[in-house]
């Protein structure tokens, strides 16, 4: 009795806020309406989600959205554990280069996004850095040119979230006894072989865990791509997320953001599900 | 005994609430409220920033506090249009609209009156003659909205939306005159790039700049009628003539008019181009006067000149149509009471001659007013010369979509012009906008 009434403000907020919102998403998905208060709400059926997957801009922020999760996994986990391990040795100076890695995790994803924003905006400091080592012909308008823009973003996203997989990792690390080291250099095992035999074994439920945590985390981002360009140009560097926020908030389309909304959180649980279920058939 | 007990504690509990609710707000004989009734008056308006008329904005709005002690004021003014429209939409949707606010555009309107949302200020401007008799009639009449009785906006802002440009520069490539012709202008991009200008500051990730431009290129091709045209859905955005519209701002591209990397740029970053002397000509409105005109932020500021956007060859009919700004403040339509008493009261002080004088004099900021009665030698020569080339206008015109119904014009047609930066064409361009107009329909 006593433990439901404790749960039951954390149960309130949770519905409140995340449940109650879920379920109005989707009535909301079903209907069209303007955006203007009081105006009628036209039930639609499953329209809006059929005019989602016939809408270039959205299928260009699928894609933008499957090299986002791609390149974030297989860069975010292989650079942070190595950066792990590398600080794991106890080194000279290890503690500052924790910090140093750790920082980008603890900005805001806004501040990030607007930091590299001056970077490599057009008159940035990468572009004004080429022009002065005598690179101008390799000046690229990197936020703007579709060769460049969705990757530079891709980028930011790997260098602003390897700090976090990394202190997760770490922590995984000091699980591992010493002993299996040890007995593994009395036989003689190389670093590269203690590594591959041992480190990546004993972690690999943590790194589960990262590349799970990965696929939510690049699917949900929005912070930064709304910071840097805010989805643009035309479309350009949108992902699901910031084009959502489009057609809600500056095209009215309500009815086809909440829509977009819905098919975000079914990517995800498929995301979730699938490399749950990866994992475990490579434990089996 | 205990029904006189219970009888006691009751009256004595009404005798409470009853003094407690009069320490909240007193009402005289009539029923009517006193004035220590504690009233909140929220804002919403592009009046933000460090700029000379926002300096005189909230000198007003703080007269008006010292005025009247019991009122708070939010405000929520956002200079950033994309913050402004951000908390507008979340205003409009909730229908928790400020007291005071502004909504581009006209044909929209309809919805917005349907729902409630905007309050019918003809009453008030009927009642008081000294306060409406000042606005020039066209200003009023453009928020007289078909179908709808009434006036619904109170405008704040107007003037020219021109071409600044920088005379040394120009001098500089052998150019005398400013174009009048696009001809002209083509052969003026074509010497000042030669010369390694700029021609034109162009800040398109802040898209008003690429869509201002082609407001200015529409009017002169098509005139600013055929704005109502697409509307009213009369003409169609795929149409030849207005393709061609946006075919002259690709050939302006093409031409290399802009910084190469003008998509990437923000307003202030292409503004800074100009007033660094960097970019030959910038077109904006009478908002950036103040700041042309003040050396410290514009060290090429004695160069500056303003002058109309040259018109086409083909076209003359078309060369007095031009781009102007016309900026409301609307009023929201569920206040009742003192509240609305009061935000009325503000909105007269922000918008009459006194206020008008002085936005004009120390600001350069025009609230369209017959009876500004300006001191010539307080105001700066910028201010005058758009004043004296605005008033040569046969037809005025805002934005293309401000006739449009559909709410979602203003970014639609604006990103599709943005398209025309990063390799689109002006047929896929025109295909776009109209997508979105068939797809409401």
């Amino acid at each position: 009795m006593y433990i439901a009434l404790f749960l039951l403000p954390a149960l309130i907020v949770y519905l409140l806020f995340q449940i109650v919102p879920l379920i109005l998403a989707f009535y909301f998905s079903l209907v069209e309406w303007n955006g203007i208060s009081g105006a009628a709400l036209k039930f639609v059926g499953l329209k809006n989600y059929i005019d989602a997957f016939h809408n270039a801009d959205f299928l260009l922020s699928i894609k933008n959205m499957v090299k986002m999760v791609f390149f974030s996994v297989l860069f975010h986990t292989p650079i942070a554990l190595l950066t792990a391990v590398a600080i794991n040795t106890k080194c000279k100076g290890y503690r500052a280069f924790k910090a140093l890695f750790f920082v980008p995790t603890v900005f805001p994803l806004t501040s990030v996004g607007l930091m590299w924003y001056f970077v490599f905006m057009p008159t940035g400091s990468l572009n004004a850095l080429l022009k002065n080592i005598g690179l101008a012909d390799r000046v690229v308008p990197w936020l703007v040119d579709p060769a460049t823009a969705m990757n530079t973003i891709v980028f930011v996203n790997i260098w602003a979230g390897i700090g976090y997989y990394m202190v997760i990792l770490l922590a995984g690390l000091t699980t591992i006894s010493d002993e299996l080291y040890e007995a593994a250099s009395i036989d003689g095992a190389t670093a590269v072989h203690k590594f591959f035999e041992i480190t990546v074994p004993m972690l690999k439920s943590t790194i589960s865990m990262c590349i799970l945590m990965d696929i939510i985390g690049s699917v949900k981002v929005f912070d930064l791509v709304f910071a840097m360009t805010g989805g643009g140009p035309n479309g350009l560097t949108n992902l699901p997320t910031t084009l959502m926020y489009n057609e809600a908030f500056k095209y009215s389309h309500y009815g086809l953001g909440s829509a977009i909304g819905i098919i975000i959180l079914i990517a995800c649980l498929a995301g979730t599900l699938g490399s749950n279920f990866i994992m475990s058939r490579k434990h089996d | 005994m205990k029904i006189k007990k219970v009888m006691a504690l009751t009256l004595a509990g009404v005798l409470s609430l009853s003094m407690l609710t009069a320490c909240g707000s007193k009402t005289d004989s009539a029923g009517k409220e006193l004035s220590d009734e504690k009233v909140t008056i929220r804002l919403l308006t592009r009046m933000a920033g460090t700029s000379t008329q926002v300096g005189i904005y909230n000198d007003i709005i703080n007269e008006f506090k010292s005025k009247h002690p019991e009122v708070t004021i939010i405000d929520d003014s956002q200079g950033d249009e994309s913050a402004f429209n951000n908390i507008l939409t979340t205003d409009i949707a909730s229908g928790t609209m400020a007291n005071i606010f502004r909504i581009q555009g006209v044909a929209n309107l309809s919805d917005y009156i349907d729902n409630g949302l905007l309050l019918n200020l003809q009453p008030y401007l009927d009642a008081d003659k000294e306060w409406s008799g000042g606005f020039t009639e066209g200003s009023l009449s453009y928020y007289q909205v078909p179908g709808h009785e009434g006036t619904y906006a109170i405008p704040m802002e107007s003037g020219l939306i021109g071409v600044y440009y920088n005379e040394m520069l120009f001098k500089k490539a052998g150019i005398e005159k400013f174009p009048e012709t696009w001809e002209q202008l083509l052969d003026a991009i074509a010497k000042l790039k030669e010369n390694g200008i700029i021609p034109i500051a162009m800040g398109a990730q802040s898209t008003y700049m690429a869509g201002h431009l082609h407001d200015q290129i529409f009017y002169k091709w098509m005139g600013t009628e055929a704005a109502k045209l697409l509307g009213n859905r009369e003409m169609k955005w795929t149409d030849e003539g207005v393709v061609q519209t946006l075919q002259f701002e690709k050939d302006l591209i093409d031409a290399g008019a802009f910084d190469p990397s003008a998509a990437g740029i923000t307003d202030n970053i292409a503004l800074t181009q100009f007033q660094q002397g960097e970019a030959a000509m910038v077109i904006t409105g009478p908002w950036n006067i103040s700041t042309f005109t003040d050396k410290s932020a514009t060290p090429v500021s004695d160069n500056v000149k303003v002058a109309k956007f040259p018109y086409f060859e083909e076209k003359p009919e078309f060369k007095n149509q031009d781009m102007q700004i016309l900026s409301p403040y609307m009023v929201s339509g569920k206040l009742e009471g003192k509240e609305l008493d009061l935000t009325i009261e503000l909105l007269k002080m922000l918008t009459g001659k006194e206020a008008a004088k002085r936005f004009a004099e120390e600001a350069a900021f025009l609230i369209p007013r017959t009876d500004l009665d300006l001191d010539k030698s307080k105001c700066t020569d910028l201010f005058m010369q758009n004043v004296e080339i605005g008033g040569t206008s046969e037809g005025i015109g805002v934005d293309v979509f401000d006739f449009d119904p559909l709410t979602s014009m203003q970014d639609r047609t604006r990103n599709s012009i943005v398209s025309l930066f990063t390799g689109a064409s002006a047929q896929d361009a025109a295909a776009v906008i109209q997508a979105e107009i068939d797809h409401a329909k």
